[in-house]
């Protein structure tokens, strides 16, 4: 990425952007920490595992950004899965990238697509 | 030609895809202590082509990007962002009468501008202008009947000194396209051509006819240097800088009835430093890659194309009997360092009699490269530095000067002597040409923005 990112001379912004993977952590804890300021994000992009039980998910309501590098996102988001092996998510809103692994939410997601592609015979 | 469809990727996405960079000192007494910088975009318009006529994508960033310390970096980027705005959505008209100003009512769909500053060092952003007006497009007696009046309120001045345009212009870039696309023919000399077609004669200009849309830039020296002072001794290596453009999207598109949307990091799709390296130095299977990639990665990735360019295996075999010597010097696999020093580094003084060179450092990167401390010359040659005028291209580039010709001669081994004084060029080398003079009084301005007029659709219809 860094080769083809606009910004990729501001070795600072890579940094503030939180861009970085993180293992074992989930998308919906990072979006539960929505709300939260850029250090709240970084914690989670470079925390290893979770130190406490996860939070049940919780839908931010209609007009409620995320916040990442302190600046509130809004506008529609998404959720690549990079790579299905490493179970890597890319997750884009604005001009900011987020990559982390997830797996979890992978195997959900592709039981799903499964279970979805079998209904459609 | 210079980098107009270039590489398969961008061939399809002509609203990203750079088409020629100039970089000069402005030669105009009015316009004394400055650069003019132009990144010309969207490739081959057809005067005519209406009813959706061309524009900068509003979806597309775009970037002038200099490096004033020689790392191969930019230290100062300006990046363009653009928006439409349509009038009445419920007409299929661009314009519904004649436009007479840049806010005539009859204009229907408009194309504004903002310019901002980014100093990379810091990542400070200052903008510079915002909602900045774009000229129409140049329809027709009709539609636009004062098209120059038009282009010249575009113009607008920028904080701190300088000006800047962004809208279509005459195409400046003159090449046979048909010629030198069927088998590297060039029509002066193609009765020495493998193929060969009787009667050598002139060159057929196939893009005079053509615009393009011009992004410019004209920028006090002072403002572009490291130490923000007015370099006054061109042997330093400080008095020169490095310019290329690119254009970026962002990483992600969704296409959906209701709900399509971009998102994500601006990535790379375009670049141009110097003209046809892309085009003729990169192959086709890394052209797409070189277009994503920065400049700073050429040398590691790129340079070896530099070194033994396929052109200079082809000559011979296109011209045979007429490049013994450069036939002779490519198959003995030497490199060739003089293509490496034009395109990757700069001319170092000293090699160039008379010439103080551009050499920015031994960081290798394709880079537009211009001496600020080189003044105007006062009778240009379109030859430029092969040409004995050290104010024109490889030092910068001017809109007019035949950067065809001068690269062709280049590998077909004029500059080996500069490096390796035991090569005697071939005597065809200083008649290859690809045949074209343009009528410089009619193609181009002598100020600002310094690209002509474009044609207009209604004197110039598709043919």
């Amino acid at each position: 990425m860094a080769d083809v990112s606009r910004r990729g001379f501001l070795t600072q912004m890579s940094v503030t952007t939180g861009i970085g993977i993180a293992g074992g952590l989930g998308l919906h804890r990072l979006l539960l920490g929505g709300g939260g300021d850029a250090a709240q994000v970084a914690a989670v992009a470079t925390a290893q595992a979770p130190t406490s039980p996860v939070a049940p998910p919780a839908v931010p309501s209609v007009g409620q950004g995320l916040v990442m590098d302190n600046v509130t996102l809004g506008g529609p988001m998404l959720v690549h899965i990079r790579d299905l092996a490493t179970a890597e998510i890319s997750m884009m809103v604005g001009a900011q990238e987020l990559i982390y692994r997830d797996p979890e939410l992978v195997s959900r997601l592709v039981k799903t697509a499964t279970s979805a592609a079998r209904a459609e015979g | 030609m210079s980098s107009h469809r270039e590489a398969p990727e961008i061939a399809r996405d002509p609203v990203a895809d750079s088409t020629d960079l100039y970089a000069f000192v402005s030669p105009n007494p009015d316009e004394r202590g400055t650069v003019t910088l132009i990144a010309n975009y969207v490739p081959l318009e057809s005067p005519a082509g209406g009813p959706n006529f061309y524009e900068f994508g509003d979806d597309v960033l775009y970037d002038i990007l200099i490096d004033n310390d020689g790392d191969g970096k930019p230290e100062i980027v300006y990046t363009f962002e653009f928006q439409n705005e349509v009038r009445n959505p419920n007409t299929f008209l661009y314009n519904t009468g004649p436009i007479k100003s840049l806010d005539d009512p009859n204009w229907n769909r408009r194309q504004f501008y903002k310019v901002s500053r980014i100093e990379m060092r810091s990542g400070q952003e200052n903008v510079l202008g915002r909602h900045l007006s774009c000229p129409p497009n140049n329809i027709g007696p009709r539609s636009t009947p004062n098209y120059a009046a038009l282009a010249n309120a575009a113009i607008h001045d920028l904080p701190g000194g300088g000006k800047v345009f962004a809208g279509q212009r005459r195409e400046g870039f003159y090449v046979d396209l048909g010629s030198i696309f069927d088998l590297g023919a060039l029509r002066p000399v193609q009765s020495l051509h493998f193929i060969n077609m009787p009667g050598n004669t002139n060159g057929v200009d196939a893009t005079k006819d053509l615009n393009v849309h011009s992004i410019a830039l004209q920028i006090p020296i002072t403002q572009l240097t490291a130490n923000g002072s007015m370099p006054n001794d061109p042997t330093k290596a400080a008095s020169s800088i490095g310019v290329y453009t690119a254009a970026f999207r962002r990483k992600a598109t969704v296409r959906d009835d209701d709900h399509g949307m971009t998102t994500g990091p601006w990535v790379q799709v375009s670049r141009l430093g110097n003209p046809l390296f892309n085009e003729v130095i990169v192959p086709m299977g890394d052209k797409d890659r070189w277009n994503r990639t920065q400049p700073i990665q050429d040398g590691p990735r790129f340079s070896k194309y530099v070194k033994q360019p396929e052109l200079a295996s082809l000559l011979p075999v296109l011209y045979p009997t007429v490049f013994p010597n450069l036939d002779k010097y490519t198959k003995a696999k030497n490199e060739r360092k003089d293509l490496e020093a034009i395109l990757l580094t700069g001319i170092p003084n000293g090699v160039v009699p008379g010439f103080a060179g551009n050499f920015t450092g031994t960081t290798q990167a394709d880079l537009l490269r211009l001496n600020l401390a080189i003044p105007p010359s006062s009778s240009p040659n379109l030859l430029g530095v092969l040409g004995g005028d050290v104010g024109g291209f490889p030092n910068g580039r001017r809109v007019f000067d035949d950067v065809v010709t001068i690269e062709i001669r280049a590998v077909a081994g004029a500059t080996i002597p500069l490096v390796d004084a035991s090569f005697t060029p071939d005597g065809a080398v200083t008649v290859v040409t690809q045949g074209i003079t343009p009528n410089i009084g009619d193609r181009y301005l002598t100020k600002f923005p310094y690209l002509g007029t474009p044609k207009d659709g209604y004197s110039t219809p598709a043919s």
